[in-house]
């Protein structure tokens, strides 16, 4: 693991703030992990989700089903 | 006796109700089966032989007295030790839960119940529902019936190998990242995670709910089949279980697949594909072929941040759960669980929730674009042979990150999707060990699956072949 940026820092620090015992292979670990994620997650979210509704995902669901394996 | 154990589910279901064999037949040789196989397969945390029997006898004598039985009437089951049942401890493959003993029953064990089934013990499992290898520091590994110094897949272990190694014949497992079609195609059996809502979660162990599936393991397509028709559908007392009608899955099984269209996506599923495992992939596509069902490469989208959001949200989820035994009884986890899933805490809500939230975009342009010109998805379900126990006992290593996301490179992102997969026996490889791959749907399309499924199935022997074990 490189030099951790200041947004991983925090986060790093929010889980030792969290009161969950920290073992000394979890620091590197924990910071892959997070920052792998949170680029996923910058991709996946390039914009706004201002217009989004809770429920979407079950909806979705449904409008996309295929029930017809006759 | 010991034959009958060989016999599928719906076969002996059949010969129960048509009495020409009783449930306590069936019981009794399960159980002396299980006697001589545990100590080698350890896929067992409990058993209730006293149990079993009664219930085999009462099963008999509604039988004799001309009762209407159930689709699964006499027949003995065991699940992943994560369902509740009122008054029956269940450890969650956990050393924190080793004492609970829950109050209420699952909906899926009332619907096995009220369909006949007969309860013979608990599956072992990985803690908390967490890992994909076979590993539990609390009760031991589980091993592959096919070899016992190989891997069964996780995380329910105890489900794949009873299953296969004919100790029971289905078993339900739970599917987060893959937890069913691993150790379904892994140990060389069938096992479906179905669409997100399709089966109801009350009274089974959560461990992340925007991602968690009940589904079962069996041996034959038709016995899967059957498994999932019987607990599929809307519940009462779970309000995500999806009000959408359940189609009659045996009936589809005998469609055929002319005229059907398969898509391979060529991104990231066979990034790094072992040859002979590709190979084994390749000709069960040939046999699709042969079936008139035509094969179409694609490209999904989005598959490179899947592993990000639903790590994102499995950890947050979990710690949400977990939050308090993480702080004050974090020694009692086994390392690989917490040091996988401490990470959780280093997450916002404002991330989990963002992850959450544009899961709908993200799905919906997969099912566009991949189902948009075909009816099934092919998946391999491992990249590369079954590996063995001593290669995969990462516990909290650097190598844990590495070696956990490769066994589940190819389960994982079908939970965010929140679509149906099933996992089919391919064959074996050249040392002796199962080769599976996924049949992936649109939501709700367990049917379609289980079709397909089955017409492979009928070009294969893969089902009657038996793992080399006593008893």
């Amino acid at each position: 693991m490189g030099t951790l940026t200041a947004d991983l820092k925090i986060r790093l620090m929010l889980l030792r703030d969290s009161g969950v015992p920290i073992l000394e292979a979890d620091g590197a670990r924990v910071a892959a992990s997070v920052q792998t994620s949170l680029e996923a997650l910058a991709l996946a979210v390039p914009g706004s989700l201002f217009d989004t509704e809770p429920a979407h995902f079950d909806r979705l669901l449904k409008e996309k089903a295929g029930r017809s394996g006759l | 006796m010991s034959e009958i154990c060989d016999w599928s589910l719906t076969a002996t279901a059949d010969a129960i109700a048509t009495r020409k064999v009783s449930s306590v037949e069936v019981v009794e040789a399960a159980l002396k089966r299980i006697a001589t196989r545990q100590p080698i397969l350890n896929c067992f945390v409990r058993i209730d032989p006293e149990q079993a029997l009664a219930e085999a006898r009462a099963a008999d004598a509604a039988q004799a007295a001309k009762r209407p039985v159930g689709p699964l009437h006499g027949v003995p089951l065991s699940h992943k030790d994560m369902y509740y049942r009122a008054g029956v401890p269940v450890t969650c493959g956990s050393a924190i839960r080793r004492n609970f003993v829950p109050d209420y029953t699952a909906t899926v064990l009332q619907r096995y119940d009220a369909a006949g089934a007969v309860a013979i013990g608990a599956l072992n499992m990985s803690e908390f529902a967490n890992g994909p290898t076979g590993h539990n520091v609390h009760f031991g590994p589980t091993h592959n019936p096919w070899n016992p110094d190989h891997i069964t897949g996780g995380s329910s272990t105890g489900s794949g190998t009873a299953v296969a190694g004919r100790l029971v014949y289905g078993a339900l497992g739970s599917d987060t990242g893959g937890s069913i079609r691993l150790p379904a195609g892994v140990c060389g059996v069938y096992g479906i995670k179905p669409t997100q809502g399709r089966v109801s979660r009350h009274g089974a162990m959560g461990l992340s709910f925007s991602l968690d599936n009940v589904g079962p393991l069996a041996r034959t397509a038709r016995d899967c089949a059957r498994l999932l028709k019987v607990i599929a559908g809307a519940d009462a007392n779970d309000p995500t279980a999806a009000d959408v009608p359940v189609d009659d899955y045996e009936l589809a099984l005998n469609e055929g697949v002319s005229g059907l269209r398969i898509a391979v996506a060529t991104n990231h599923f066979w990034d790094g594909m072992d040859s002979e495992i590709g190979g084994i992939l390749e000709n069960t596509l040939g046999v699709y072929g042969k079936l008139g069902a035509s094969a179409t490469r694609v490209t999904a989208p989005h598959l490179d941040l899947m592993r990000g959001l639903g790590n994102i949200i499995i950890s947050s989820e979990f710690c949400a759960l977990h939050d308090d035994w993480m702080r004050n009884r974090h020694d009692e986890y086994a390392p690989l669980v917490r040091a996988r899933m401490k990470q959780g805490f280093a997450f916002s809500a404002v991330d989990y929730l963002k992850a959450v939230q544009v899961r709908p975009k993200i799905v919906g342009d997969f099912i566009d674009q991949v189902f948009g010109e075909a009816d099934v998805l092919f998946l391999p379900v491992l990249r590369f042979p079954v590996p063995k126990l001593s290669e995969t006992d990462v516990q909290d290593s650097e190598t844990m990150n590495e070696v956990l996301g490769g066994i589940n490179h190819c389960t994982w992102p079908i939970n965010y999707l929140g679509l149906p997969g099933l996992s089919v026996p391919a064959g074996f490889s050249r040392s002796g060990l199962p080769v599976g791959f996924q049949l992936v749907g649109r939501p709700f399309a367990e049917a379609m699956l289980f079709r397909v499924a089955a017409a492979y199935e009928r070009e294969t022997d893969w089902p009657t072949r038996t793992p080399s074990l006593p008893g």
